[in-house]
């Protein structure tokens, strides 16, 4: 991103007048703000789309009413979302209670920052990647047990401490899943394991003809990103029969918005990311962008009919599957891999 | 050796059952929904549906049976004189008790009171919820 | 070290506004962090004094009030109330009369089981069992509607008979449903019931051993999933129920032990196959003649005691009659199984997780309009 910018000040004449610390900043928050726009309106279709396809699947139609089929059905809810209350509960601890939907947010947002969308719609090629989005997903951890112990409800504590277990658990065999195409590509940036897969699927990590230890670890990395964006069979965290609604019980408004899209970003930064590691990112048939989105988004139907078909596993279960199901076999295929790599 | 294999067992049986799982609801999502639009469409009611009922005020013999019978007393009735003569002034059914369950209009010796197809209550009081049925009347014969 | 690493329990309310105790139940459970040490269940937030209600009203008149017990289930127990007053008053039922009953008591079993799977699929966190549950309902409940005129409180068995007879087409309608309600039967399965994860979640959990399901007195196929074989239908003939052939299911602890909630889920899903063959018996044998029986106007019933069974969809459902000789009972008495079969929730809800808690309500399966009456 940065050699277009310099690409532009050179250009450009008028630029080269102005400090390229301005410049720069300026355009950074351009960034953000296209990055924030676009997670707005991808939440939103996601959204629509969860509403619609468990509709059909339920033998219903889903939303009808605003606009021809509800296409503007999220329009309505995002507004009535934001002209709605925003209450703070007696016993909550305010600043705590305000401050946690803003990290669940930002932690759901920063990984934007190296997804790449083609091979030069880039924000950052940074050549620790996948490293940088395995380690800020961590910071939503915290966002969730701050909501979950600043709400001051119980069942809201119990949504946060579930959550915590369960994706402190699920980092271990996603990062070990991601070791598996590291062993090949030798790097961990994003775009280098990129090159590393071909343009056809049997040239992607995820065909078991190339190698099928990546084959699995595509797998489990899938399996342990269901985990670490709480959807079903594993949203222990918020499970409505037992928790009402979990961490978020107590939100209202705008900040109940903030953990919503939040919760649809990390979605698609998990599909995101499985597409570039395991599917081959912007290579295919088509132009990249194209490759690159329609990967994403066909994983991110399988996540909405997984949730809408199964039901949810128990927390001791959630973390069997983790320890003594999903490590096992990702350290089997690290191991795997590794070999393959070095001998063949 | 046995947990062994129900380790194995489980992990095998998970994948393939959730497969089937997946497709009962994939094969439902192009299947043509049930529901329906509610107040754009309508459910057809059957025949003898035990909606809001109707009342003929001048088939009625204020014999008082249906308020009698009413288990929850929800019939206000008033009249002057007896049998086909009488005079009916008031013949209100209060529909925020009333049990739909039928009673009065098995019980009416001249089948004035009826149950309709209607079942749309929603009003903003309580006092729309009582429906005078006589007063109705009255008012559609003046017209 | 030891004093600064305690931990401390939890009290938390469970309801009686939460998404999973099936109206206005109160369970507080006493948690050590996932762990459920005790759990104490509170009832009464919908009481309606319906015994004090049926002491005050004439026989005829409390028919449509227990509809509003058990509401899932309301041709079932307006069958137990008519069957009590029959017995007492020596009322005769024409025989197609008590077939019709059957057919009603039965429908309305399988919507009740309905209901009860998708909910239990929806505790379980699936959603999707929940709507088709009802999907399959509602078409049963229009054969129903056209029945009786009703969708919820159906008001079929009166005193002396039936509201009304079925038409060629209701009988067309109903045949229709037992074949779409086959297929979909095994798709339930297939969703639901084999699911891994499913099975993992019931069986195993909450189980109730034999002796103990007997000794709190449970009914219905709470009892029968222990593997008791009770079922009034075979054990306590009503209605001419022994006129057809149909097997009692009983938990054989096929996914865990005898007893456990998957065995409970299952003896409800296989009783749906069964009233469907009994409903098929009775569009086939459904003899000629009338459909209400000789009541007097004004009923009064001789002075003397009754006390009528019958099987509902979660138990034994009885009336006690007493009869002073007038046209109202001098006392009511309604035994509830939901009320019976909820008993035994303090002792299942210990030492467990809390979503077992969960799992054992759901699988227990009550409905609140009965348990507090």
């Amino acid at each position: 991103m940065q050699s277009y910018i310099d690409a532009l000040i050179q250009n450009i004449g008028i630029l080269q007048q102005v400090p390229p610390l301005i410049i720069y900043t300026a355009a950074i928050l351009l960034g953000c703000a296209v990055v924030f726009g676009y997670i707005s309106v991808v939440a939103m279709i996601m959204i629509y789309a969860e509403r619609k396809v468990a509709g059909h699947m339920q033998s219903r139609y889903g939303p009808m009413r605003v606009g021809p089929h509800g296409i503007l059905q999220s329009v309505a809810d995002s507004i009535k979302l934001l002209l709605k209350e925003d209450t703070v509960p007696d016993k909550a601890h305010r600043f705590l209670f305000k401050l946690a939907p803003l990290l669940v947010f930002a932690g759901a947002f920063v990984p934007f920052a190296v997804l790449p969308f083609s091979e030069h719609l880039v924000i950052s090629r940074m050549n620790i990647g996948i490293f940088y989005i395995l380690s800020l997903a961590a910071i939503e951890v915290i966002g969730v047990i701050m909501a979950g112990w600043a709400s001051g409800s119980k069942w809201s504590l119990y949504g946060g401490m579930r959550l915590a277990a369960q994706m402190v658990s699920y980092e271990i065999p996603m990062a070990l899943a991601v070791l598996t195409v590291v062993a090949f590509s030798g790097h961990l940036g994003l775009h280098e394991i990129t090159h590393a897969q071909g343009k056809w699927p049997w040239e992607w990590f995820a065909s078991p003809l190339k190698s099928p230890f990546t084959a699995v670890g595509f797998v489990v990395f899938y399996i342990a990103g269901l985990a670490s964006t709480k959807r079903l069979p594993f949203d222990l965290p918020e499970a409505e029969s037992e928790l009402v609604a979990g961490f978020h019980t107590e939100y209202s408004g705008m900040r109940f918005a903030y953990f919503f899209i939040g919760e649809y970003t990390a979605m698609y930064v998990v599909c995101a990311a499985t597409a570039v590691l395991f599917l081959g990112g912007w290579n295919g048939p088509f132009p990249g962008v194209v490759n690159m989105l329609g990967k994403t988004f066909f994983l991110l139907f399988v996540m909405i009919w997984l949730r809408w078909t199964l039901p949810r596993l128990r927390i001791d279960q959630v973390i069997f599957v983790c320890l003594k199901v999903l490590l096992p076999i990702s350290l089997i295929c690290v191991i795997g891999a590794a070999l393959q790599a070095v001998l063949f | 050796m046995r947990a062994v294999a129900n380790y194995f067992r489980d992990i095998v049986a998970a994948i393939y059952t959730i497969t089937l799982g997946l497709g009962v609801t994939m094969k439902c999502l192009f299947s043509k929904p049930v529901t329906l639009q509610y107040p754009d469409e309508r459910p057809e009611v059957p025949d003898g549906y035990r909606g809001i009922h109707t009342y003929e005020i001048e088939k009625c013999i204020a014999c008082n049976l249906c308020v009698q019978i009413c288990p929850i007393t929800c019939i206000t009735l008033a009249y002057e004189g007896k049998g086909k003569n009488a005079v009916i002034h008031q013949y209100d059914i209060d529909y925020t008790k009333c049990l739909f369950c039928h009673l009065c209009c098995e019980v009416c010796p001249t089948d004035c009171v009826h149950m309709g197809k209607e079942f749309d209550l929603a009003s903003y009081t309580r006092a729309e919820c009582v429906i005078p049925f006589a007063k109705a009347a009255a008012v559609q014969k003046q017209e | 070290m030891q004093d600064f690493l305690q931990t401390e329990e939890i009290l938390v309310n469970m309801g009686p506004q939460h998404p999973s105790t099936h109206g206005v139940l109160r369970l507080v459970i006493r948690t050590d962090g996932e762990m459920v040490r005790e759990t104490y269940t509170h009832i009464g937030y919908l009481h309606r004094c319906a015994e004090k209600i049926g002491e005050n009203l004439t026989y005829k008149q409390f028919v449509p009030y227990t509809d509003r017990l058990d509401y899932l289930a309301s041709i079932n127990n307006n069958l137990g109330f008519c069957l009590a007053v029959e017995n007492l008053a020596q009322i005769e039922v024409p025989e197609r009369a008590a077939y019709l009953r059957v057919m009603g008591a039965e429908m309305n079993r399988i919507a009740s089981h309905l209901v009860s799977y998708g909910t239990l699929g929806m505790e379980a966190g699936a959603f999707t069992p929940f709507f088709y549950g009802f999907r399959e309902r509602e078409q049963l409940v229009a054969i129903i509607e056209k029945m009786c005129g009703a969708r919820l409180t159906y008001h079929y068995a009166r005193l002396g008979g039936v509201m009304r007879d079925i038409t060629p087409e209701i009988a067309r309608d109903t045949r229709e449903f037992v074949r779409t309600m086959e297929q979909r039967w095994e798709e339930y399965n297939t969703l639901l019931s084999f699911n891994e994860i499913f099975i993992k979640r019931t069986a195993n959990v909450g189980i109730i051993p034999r002796d103990m399901a007997i000794g709190y007195g449970l009914t219905g196929p709470c009892l029968r999933g222990s593997g008791v074989e009770w079922d009034l239908r075979k054990d306590d003939p009503y209605s001419l129920y022994e006129r057809f052939a149909f097997t009692v299911p009983y938990g054989d602890g096929r996914m865990g032990t005898v007893g456990d909630s998957w065995d409970r889920y299952w003896v409800r899903m296989v009783e749906i196959k069964e009233s469907l063959k009994i409903i098929t018996q009775v569009l086939d044998g459904l003899p000629e003649g009338p459909i209400m029986g000789k009541v007097p106007r004004v009923l009064k019933l001789p002075v003397g005691e009754a006390y009528m069974r019958v099987e509902n969809p979660r138990g034994e459902l009885g009336f006690y009659l007493v009869s002073d000789g007038g046209t109202k009972p001098y006392r009511l008495r309604i035994r509830g199984p939901s009320f019976c079969n909820l008993s035994i929730m303090n002792a299942l809800g210990r030492e467990c997780l809390v979503a077992d808690v969960v799992m054992i309500l759901g699988s227990i399966d009550v409905v609140l309009g009965e348990v507090d009456r």
